[in-house]
Order: C-alpha cells, then structure tokens, then sequence
C-alpha cells in the first residue's frame, strides 16, 4: 500500500505560541457566535420519515453521496485557493499555515451540536441539517489537502520554475503546467483519505439526534440506524451490503481510474516497476467518444481558455518567488487588526457566558474529560496492542499482503458510524454496555490508521537491513528492540495521531446514544455536549466544546508533536 | 577590455559593470559575487568557469534575469535589463523537463508561452526535434529517455524561441561521459555552421576540458566571494582535439588560473571567528582525501601537474580542488603555477604510520583558527561540552547560510583529529578525551613529531625531555629503530636503561641492529637476562640471514609453551616482524627445530594445553643451498605456504614462502 504522510512545516517551539492563542481566541469567538445564534434554535426538532424499504437504498445512497461530493469539491476549491494563496504570498503565509494547523487538529465532530443548533436557528430545518452535514464534513475533509497542496507548491523544483520563468510562462499556464501537475498525486492521495474520512462524519451527521432535537438525515446513515434501532437484521445487512458496494464503485469507477491516471505526473524520472493500472481507465481511454471529446471539445476549449488568459495577463511573467509585497502586508495588518477586536470581543462575551455556569457544572465537566481521555488511551492500547504485530506479520510477508491487504481496505472503508447502531444493538444488555461500545467505536474508528500505518512500515524495512538481522543471529526480543520497533517508529506515531484524533471525535456520537426510545449516556465530555445540546444548556455547550478542542490541541501539541519530531529527526530509513 | 568595444557599446549584446549579488541573512548581508565587468558580443562563445561556490551560476541566473543584481547595471543591446530577459533562455544542467508532457508538447510549450498559435507551434516544435535528432520520439515521456537524449529535449527547448543569447548551465554534467561528449559535439556542429539563430553562446561549467574544446573566451571565476580571476582567449581553430600539444597547453594554463597559487600563510588562514579580519571558510574535503592525495603525490616524485593529477584520479574540478585547498591550509602542499608540490611536512605525513598521522593532523588543523577557535571553546568548557547551536549561531555571521556545511566539515577534520567529535543526540560537540589536558599534551606530542625530521641530535633529545612521562613512552615507541637507537644513545647513560627495557625483544633486536657496532654490547647489557637471551638469539638470526629469497621472519615458539602463552606471544611476535605466520615453527632451546603448529589448532586447543601436544613433529623442511627449481617442486608437492630452511644440525635458518618464489619463478 502506497504511504501517505503529511508533514506540516512545525513551528519551532513545540507548545502553544502566541499565534496559536490568537486562533484559540478566534476559535472560541466563533463558537460563541455559533451558541449564540442557537439561543433562538427550535426547541422542538422533527426528524425525517427513514423508510426501510430495500428500494429506498439506492436513493438514500445517492444523497450520502451528493452531501460527500458536496463538501468534497468546496474542499478542494478551497485547498486550490487557500494553498495558492498561503504559498505565492509570504504575508499570507505567516497567517494562514499556523491557523490551518491548529484547524487540523481541531476534533471537528465536537463542533456539530453548535453548528446545527445555530444553523437551525436561522435555516428552514431539513435545509440546516443539510448545511450544516456539508459544512461538517467539509471541515473534515478541506485540512490535508490544503496541506498536501502547499506543500507541493513549495516543494517543486526549483529549476522547473525557473524554466517556466525563462521561457515567460504567464502565471495561468505556470498554474496548469506546472503547479496543478506536480500537486496531483499529493491532491489524490489526500482526496481519497479525506473521502474516506469524510464517511465517518457523514454517518455521524445524518444520525445526530438528541432529545426532542432530532437532526437526522435521510440517507445510510440514518437507514442504518433505524434498521438496528428496530432491530431489523435484514435491513442492517442491506444498508451495509449497500454501503459497502457504494464505496467499492468509487474505489473503481473514480479513485483507481485516477490514481492510474495522474501517475505520469510523477516526477521522478525512473520507470516504475509496477505502474498502477485500471480496467476503468483503459476501456474509457480508448473508447471512440472520448477520443473525439477530447479533440473536438477539450482541446479547442482548454486551448480558448489558455488564449484568454494569456491576452490578459500578457506582459506578467510569473517570477519563480513568491512575493511579499508592502501593500499586501498593510492589508493583512488591517485584517489582523479587525480579527484581532472581533475575537477579543467575542471572547469576551464568551467568557461572560461562562461565568454563568455553576462551579459544580465545571467539576462535572473535569471529570468528563478525565473519563474520555481515559477512553481514548484504552482504545489507543488495544490498538496498538494488535496493530503491531498483525500489521508486522502482513508487511512482511508479500504473499499474505496480497490476499489479506483487499479485505482489510474494504473492512476498513467501512465508516465506523455507520456500523455504530449495530454495535449498539449487541452490546447494550451486556453490564457497562454503553462504556464497552463507546470504546469499540473509537477502535473501530481508529485502527485502520495504524494497521496501513504499520503494514507500510513494515513493508519499507530494507531488506539488507533484515538480512543482517538474521546473521547476528539475534533473538526475537533484540530484533524488535533493535530492528523492527525503530524502524515502525515514525509510521507507528503518523497513524497514532491520526488515530487519537479520530478517537477523541468518536467521543461526540459514542458516549451519548437515543436508541430503541431510550436515552443511554455515561460519562463524559461526549455525552456532555449532546446534554447540553438536547436540554439548550448553552453555556455548558460552550464550555465543554471549548475544554474539548484546547484539551487536544494541547495534547497534540506536548505529546504528539514531540513524538512526531523524534521520529522524523532520528528514526527515518532514508 | 580593448578599445573597440569601448567605443562601440551598443553591439555588445550583454554587458555587466559592477556587478554585485548580496543576499540577507538576519541583518547581516553576504556577497555571493562582486565587481564583476563582463560584455558579450555577438558571435562569440563565452564560458564561466570556476570551482563551486564561486558565483558563476549566480552570475548566469542575473543574466537571464531570474535573480536580480543588489548593485552595479546589467544592461542588454545597451539598454537596463528589467525582470526575466526576453532574449535569453537556458538550458538547465538538470534538464528541467515537465516529465508529465511528451517530448513535443515540452518544446511546444515554450512556443504556447510567446502566444505561436497552435498549427506553427507543432510545425516548428517537430522541425527541432528533428535537428536535435530525437525524430520519432516526440510522443515519448522524459522519463522513457536517456539523459542525453534528455537534454538534447533541453536544447530544442530552449532553441524554439530563438534566443539571442544562449545561456547553458552546466549542461552536460549530469550526462555520462560519451553522451556529453557526442552532444557537445553536436551542440558546436549547430553553432559553427550556424544552423541556430542564436547570436552568442554563454556557458557555466566546472569542466575545464569542455570549456577550452567549444569556448572562444574563457572567463575565469573566484571564489570568497564570486569575483572574476582573469579571462583566457582560446584562439584554437575548430574542430579542436583534445590531444593536441596546443589544446594540452591551454588546459594547463587554465588549471593554474583556476587552482591559483598558494596565498600567504596569514591570509589563507585567516582570523578566527569574532575576531576582527576574515575568518576563512574551511574547504569541504574529507581528510581521507587528502591522505589518499599525499600517497599519490609521493607516488609521482612530491610533484605533479594539477591538470594530469586530475584526470589520473577521475576528479573533477569541484573534487579536486577542495582536497588541494586542505593541503594547502594545512602546510602539507602548496600550488606553484598549476602543479602540486609536495612540501616536507607532507612527505612526513604520507610516510607516517596512522597512529603518527592523527598525531600530526592534530597539531596541523589547530593551525586553523575555526578548529581552534571550536577547541579552545570546548576547553572552556567545564565538561567539555558545547551545544551545536551555539557555533552555529556564532558563525553564522561569518559564513552566512552556509554555515551548517562549515560545521560539518570542521566537526569532520576534528573527528578525524581525534580533537572533537559531535554527539548528535544531544547536539552537542564535545571534547574527544575524557581528560581535557590530555590533548593540549599531544599537541607538544604533535609539534615534536612534525619537527623531528628537520632537528639535530641535540634538539631532538631537548624536545624529547620536555614529553610528559606516558607521552614520551609513546613517542619513543613510535619512532624508527634507527631514531630509536640514536637518541636512546644521545640519552645520558643512566637513562638509557629506562628506554630500552620499555622495547619488546624483537623490537630491541632491531634497535641494536641500528647502532654503531661498539654500541651493541653495552645497550644489550641494559636488558634483563630473560630478554636479553633471546634478543641476542634473534640478533644470531639477523646476522646469519640469507639475501634475497630467504626471509628472517617468521613465527616461533616453544615446545614447553601453553597455548595461551603461545598466543600472546605470537601476536607481539606478528605485529612486525613475522610478516609470514602461515605456521609457527616450534624450537628448543638450542633453536633446533622441533616442530610445526598450524594457526588453526591454535585456535582451537584449550588454552591450557602446552604446544608439545598440540604440534606436529613431522616438518616438511629445506636443507641450506637448497637451488629454487628444488625448492619450487618442495612448495608444488606438499602444497604449502611456508617451508623452513634448516641447517645440518637441524637448526632453523629462515623460511621461504611461496609467493616468492612463484614471484621469480
């Protein structure tokens, strides 16, 4: 399996900085803004009609769908501009790298309550939770590919600039020749794992339902949810047999293709042994029509919107740096500035809504925290407990990563969501029921991360390296002290980050549960916020999102960061 | 610069005054290059040629317009050059294809770029790649190619928008040696039959060869920082050869322009960081490479033309002259109109064994003031300990962004001095011995032993005195015999006992063979009984030695002997002097030969047990005036290494090995 591993240019200072406090500051403000807005929200929220009807699937499927492609191609708009922006101009820069850090490690699950209260304060309902799906899955999906965007924007070569300066490319063509180009594997690759990110907060967002504020969605999420709440197996096997076959038609119809595709934009100037193929690809790319699209249609047309933007821009060479000019950097100022009064202000009125709450509410809220912090490591244990060595055991042994890689991408598409109310139905009769599936959700949700993690990891020890290992004769406690845990050391930390993150988001949807007409809850930050969220305790809905997100971007910023330094400084192979 | 192109100005294609680059680092601004005056005329093909960080690509990049000049005019067909200039482009040393565009589409582009509409761009993109000669590769990608027919993309790139001035950088580099040569060739048939409209040529390169075979000028570049050395005109009638007399010479003449010739010691030096003057940046070479260099310069009589030395090691420019520079800061060579000279020092050095060359490293690369400077703050140092950062940060302001470079290599020499190594994960550069004052000791160690080929007897035995105890031992131990015995001699006679009971029997043996022949008795006499019978035993040997074939070394022992004791024994033995230990002969004490031990039962006997069981009495052995043909058909029969030579009494005399007399026969 191809690794993928975005490494943000980390600030020096590993612990938070006076930026990152700024962004908190704003952060907060625009969680305040959100709770605000939610004052006004419906007390009474209906949810839609679900039908369980095997006929209704393929339309439900369809609009999952529509809400991912939704939010996917606002990301990647986004991801084009903001990147652009962020690597071209050195003002923009300073300002918007360290503000898309901290956004990345924001769990952004914990902001849906406050996002679909505010939204269905002010939209018609169906019409909010549809808003705020989108936006919520967006917010999943945008980070890492602005990431991977800059990043190949500031890593092309150098020389490949400087020729599109010499031969007076205009910054249009220097953007589709150049840039576009030399970012579309990393744009892909990241695409694909914000996809398939993006699932888990789908499912996530179109089951959402607290008290009388039920926020759900038509689609297979809620299908799914209804068919356990009713415990309808044959329901649940036709959502997930459904699911599942959704996920494999884009694997084939849309990723493959592409992958097969933008392969030739790989720079390195050596044949691959192995070029990725797709069956897709090939028949398409061959096929009559397409050929005279692309002659007749395409081509004219790419080659209109070349010519445009060369007579406009005649005269602009694009210089091989990027600018930082007087003028951008006053504006950006006077943006500061702006920012600045509204955060201090919004903060302001934030921390005054705080104060309203009641200093036993603060205790509760301690102990929440502690309670799903303490979730997160157990499910990060047992993760790692099993990763290791299965991951150990397939990465290094060819013929079974050839059978077993297939069915654990497709196990592992599966959003883990999606699969929640099934858990739930199993487990909730067993003693600490809620407890047992909150945990499961978050492994279910996480392992995947470090398996692939691992298994490349594995997979990428030199084979010399393994060779000398067998000659000294050591025993199997010195390989793995000596050879194989240093060596998965930077794969194990990049999955385990991912992983916590995503089990911290786990918390929101696992802890506090509406099912079969109950209402099931346990302790902690989780079940909190969707409390807070059913019974319009704003205050504490402020509170307890604000302790969630500085809670792991501290967390990420003293534990994981480090870690993260430690493997790339020391335990790199290349 | 002559008259007619002061007053004819405007034909110039290019023309730089003063031309400065500086770049910013933290308020404090670096040059890259300066002063630099440089006109191009029509017509004429110019080279840039000078080591590594000498400017010259930067120089390029100004011309062409991607980077601006901080101060001086750079002006083209008489008018200020603003942004990337029109009438040039380059072809990149490493070719700067878009790999994700075919071949045609890569030479299309640039004419996209100038706005040629669709049907003349494919038109003129397929007539260049047909003079290029890469017909029938237009659909194919870069990287189904080879680098030469990659760059040869580069050239009809770069010809498409028929450049006035051509600008290479480098461009035959990256290629191997037969596809640079046959693209250059092809590259002078277009320009010399001027089947391109370009009107001149400017090239960097670093290849001294490739720019006296196409160039009509050679500008030549220094560095510290980019300035221009001198030009040559290369007046050779085309096609040159590179074997010509005339071609020979020129090269030569480069070299020495290029290599320059040895600068005072003060201003190669330079001061050390903080200090006021310029701290010189240490050349980045491994001092691996300067050893290998001596040994060669030895080889080759202690001089050689640089330009031969060069071409013999397969080195380039950019190698090869950073090794001279360590050479020459380190008083080992010194450069005199592009040959390399061997100084004594040098020679010392080359002949030294490695434990003496460490010593003389040390004391060498303290000479220069950025490993001391690095030393001595170390040494200030309680624990003897210095974070990275802190040298990083202080001579930063030397050496700018090249500073991380500078550190390496001088952590590298000190390394290799055994002064100061890096513990990386601490990031911290410590001292290399555990006790501080240690290496200020072997620094007068150092001194000493660099002099003491070039010292009288007296001052010999005056630096010899001032040695702390333990240092003495050592050096004493690593002088020659010959040294050994001179100055044991030289030594007032109550102390001579002391140096010659510190020498192992074979070594004392050797001493004594040194000295005058009435000396013998009386240093023989300062021995202890024990060793003194079997320095004289060996010292029979020696003298009874015969020429030629046989050779007086070889491993003994005897029969009483534990095997443990037999090791030990042996490996003091084997150091030196036994140079063949195939087998070790087992002698009684009347050295009649008694038996044989292999190595291999050695090893694998108890320690305990004596030789006596170990070894086998049955010897293959030579009589005396054994002739070579006899003793040739003795090795091919019982297929040994080693056979002895014994005497009617069954003494041994010496061994013979096969080798040589397979080296005769």
């Amino acid at each position: 399996m191809r690794q993928f591993r975005f490494s943000p240019a980390l600030p020096e200072s590993p612990a938070l900085n006076t930026g990152d406090a700024l962004i908190l500051l704003g952060i907060s403000t625009i969680l305040y803004g959100g709770v605000r807005l939610a004052f006004n929200a419906p007390a009474v929220i209906a949810g839609p009609d679900i039908s369980l009807s095997p006929l209704a699937l393929p339309w439900y499927a369809l609009l999952s769908v529509g809400r991912m492609a939704a939010a996917y191609f606002l990301s990647l708009l986004f991801s084009l501009f903001y990147g652009y922006a962020a690597a071209r101009n050195r003002t923009a820069r300073t300002l918007l790298m360290p503000l898309l850090d901290v956004l990345q490690s924001v769990p952004i699950l914990s902001f849906l309550p406050v996002v679909l209260l505010s939204l269905s304060a002010v939209l018609p309902q169906a019409f909010a939770a549809e808003v705020a799906a989108i936006m919520l899955i967006f917010t999943s999906q945008a980070w890492n590919i602005t990431f991977s965007f800059y990043q190949s924007m500031t890593t092309i070569p150098h020389e490949l600039r400087d020729a599109a300066a010499v031969f007076r490319f205009d910054p249009w063509l220097r953007f589709k020749a150049v840039e576009l180009p030399f970012a579309a594997i990393g744009l892909l690759w990241n695409s694909m794992m914000s996809w398939s990110g993006g699932w888990f907060f789908l499912m996530a967002a179109e089951i959402f339902n607290v008290g009388r504020r039920d926020f759900r969605l038509p689609g297979l999420g809620s299908y799914l949810q209804k068919a356990a709440n009713e415990g309808n197996l044959p329901a649940i096997l036709f959502g997930v047999v459904t699911l599942v076959v959704v996920i494999v038609l884009l694997d084939q119809f849309a990723w493959r293709p592409l992958i097969a595709w933008t392969d030739k934009f790989k720079v390195d100037m050596v044949e691959g042994d192995e070029p990725p193929r797709s069956w897709f690809l090939d028949l398409i790319s061959r096929a009559w029509l397409v050929e005279q699209f692309g002659a007749r249609v395409w081509r004219p047309f790419s080659e209109w919107v070349d010519c445009g933007f060369q007579r406009r821009m005649s005269g602009v060479i694009a210089s091989p740096e990027p600018s930082a000019e007087a003028g951008a950097s006053r504006l950006a100022i006077g943006i500061l500035t702006g920012f600045l009064l509204v955060a201090l202000y919004g903060s302001y009125r934030g921390a005054a809504l705080l104060a309203t709450l009641p200093g036993s509410a603060w205790a509760g809220l301690g102990k929440g925290m502690i309670a799903t912090f303490f979730r997160v490591s157990v499910s990060l244990m047992i993760t790692l407990l099993w990763t290791i060595p299965v991951g150990v055991v397939i990465g290094t042994n060819r013929r079974l990563s050839i059978v077993l890689q297939p069915i654990v991408q497709i196990v592992a598409s599966i959003p883990a969501t999606a699969l929640f109310p099934v858990v739930l139905l199993a487990l909730l009769q067993a003693p600490g029921g809620l407890n047992i599936a909150a945990v499961l959700l978050m492994l279910m949700g996480t392992q995947w991360y470090l398996l692939f993690n691992v298994i490349a990891g594995a997979a990428a020890i030199p084979q010399d390296l393994r060779y000398t290992t067998d000659l000294l004769r050591l025993s199997s406690l010195d390989r793995w002290r000596t050879l194989i845990l240093p060596a998965l050391f930077p794969y194990i930390i990049t999955g385990a980050i991912t992983a916590s993150g995503g089990a911290w988001n786990a918390s929101i949807v696992a802890e506090h549960v509406e099912f079969g007409g109950q209402t099931h809850s346990t302790t902690g930050v989780g079940a909190l916020i969707a409390q807070a969220t059913s019974t319009g305790d704003y205050a504490l809905l402020l509170a307890a999102t604000l302790a969630l997100v500085i809670t792991v971007i501290f967390i990420n910023r003293t534990f994981w960061r480090r870690l993260y330094r430690l493997a790339e400084e020391r335990y790199r192979m290349d | 610069m002559n008259t007619a192109t002061t007053v004819n100005q405007a034909d110039n294609l290019l023309d730089l005054k003063m031309v400065a680059k500086a770049y910013r680092l933290e308020a404090k601004e670096f040059l890259a290059v300066r002063d630099v005056n440089l006109c191009i005329k029509p017509g004429e093909f110019v080279c840039l040629l000078g080591p590594s960080g000498c400017g010259k690509s930067t120089l390029l990049r100004i011309i062409a317009g991607l980077n601006s000049a901080t101060s001086g005019t750079v002006s083209y067909h008489g008018l200020p050059l603003k942004g990337v200039n029109p009438y040039t482009t380059i072809v990149f040393q490493t070719f700067a294809l878009y790999p994700w565009l075919t071949v045609q589409e890569n030479v299309e582009i640039a004419l996209k770029a100038r706005g040629v509409p669709t049907a003349e761009r494919s038109q003129r993109a397929l007539k260049l790649i047909d003079i290029v000669g890469l017909d029938g590769f237009e659909s194919a990608y870069p990287r189904e190619l080879s680098g030469g027919m990659r760059q040869k993309v580069g050239f009809a790139r770069a010809m498409a928008v028929e450049p006035e001035l051509l600008c290479l950088d480098e461009p035959f580099s990256a290629l191997d040696v037969l596809s640079a040569e046959a693209l250059r060739g092809e590259l002078m048939e277009l320009w010399l039959n001027k089947k391109i409209p370009t009107k001149a040529i400017l090239m960097v390169t670093h290849n001294i060869e490739e720019a006296v075979f196409m160039a009509d000028r050679i500008v030549i570049m220094g560095k510290d920082p980019g300035h221009i050395v001198t030009e040559i005109a290369v007046t050779l009638r085309h096609p040159r050869h590179h074997k010509d007399t005339a071609f020979q010479n020129l090269v030569d003449k480069v070299y020495a322009a290029v290599a320059g010739q040895s600068k005072p010691k003060e201003e190669a030096l330079g001061t050390q960081p903080g200090q006021p003057g310029v701290t010189r940046p240490l050349p980045h070479s491994q001092l691996n490479a300067l050893a290998g260099l001596l040994e060669k310069l030895v080889d080759e009589g202690g001089r050689v033309d640089l330009y031969r030395m060069g071409r013999d090691l397969v080195l380039e420019l950019d190698d090869l002259l950073p090794i001279v520079e360590a050479g020459d800061l380190l008083g080992f060579t010194t450069v005199q109109e592009g040959d390399l000279l061997l100084t004594p020092l040098g020679r010392a050095y080359a002949d030294a064994s490695i434990l003496a060359r460490k010593a003389i490293i040390a004391g060498r690369v303290l000479r220069l003031p950025v490993i001391a400077w690095i030393y001595e703050t170390l040494q200030r140092d309680d624990n003897g300990r210095v974070a990275r950062d802190y040298f990083h940060e202080k001579l930063e302001a030397d050496f700018g962004d090249l500073t991380e470079r500078q550190l390496d290599t001088a952590i590298s020499w000190g390394r290799h001095a055994e002064l100061f190594a890096y513990d990386d994960n601490a990031g911290e550069l410590y001292l290399e011995s555990y006790d501080g004052r240690m290496a200020e000791k072997s620094f007068a160690l150092t001194e000493l032993y660099e002099a003491w080929p070039v010292l009288s007897i007296r001052e010999r035995v005056e630096g010899f005195k001032l040695l702390q105890q333990d240092h003495a031992e050592d050096f004493f131990l690593h002088l020659s015999a010959r040294d050994k015995g001179q100055l044991t001699l030289a030594l007032p006679s109550g102390e001579r006992k002391l140096w010659m009971r510190l020498l192992a029997p074979d070594e004392a043996a050797d001493v004594v063979q040194e000295v005058p022949g009435g000396e013998r008795e009386g240093l023989l006499s300062l021995l202890d009984d024990k060793t003194r019978r079997e320095v004289k035993g060996l010292l029979d040997y020696a003298e009874e030695q015969a020429r030629g074939l046989i050779k007086p070394s070889y491993a003994r022992l005897r029969p009483h002997m534990s095997v443990d004791e037999a090791g030990s024994f042996l490996r003091r033995d084997a150091r030196d002097r036994a140079k063949n230990v195939y087998y070790a002969y087992v002698t009684d004490a009347e050295e009649r030969l008694v038996g044989v031990v292999t190595f291999r039962d050695l090893l694998t006997t108890p320690g305990d047990k004596t030789i006596q069981d170990v070894m086998s009495t049955d010897v293959i052995t030579a009589p005396e005036h054994l002739d070579q043909e006899a003793l040739r058909q003795l090795f091919a029969q019982y297929n040994l290494q080693m056979i002895p030579i014994v005497d009617s009494k069954g003494r041994i005399k010496a061994v013979v090995t096969k080798d040589k007399i397979i080296d005769i026969v």
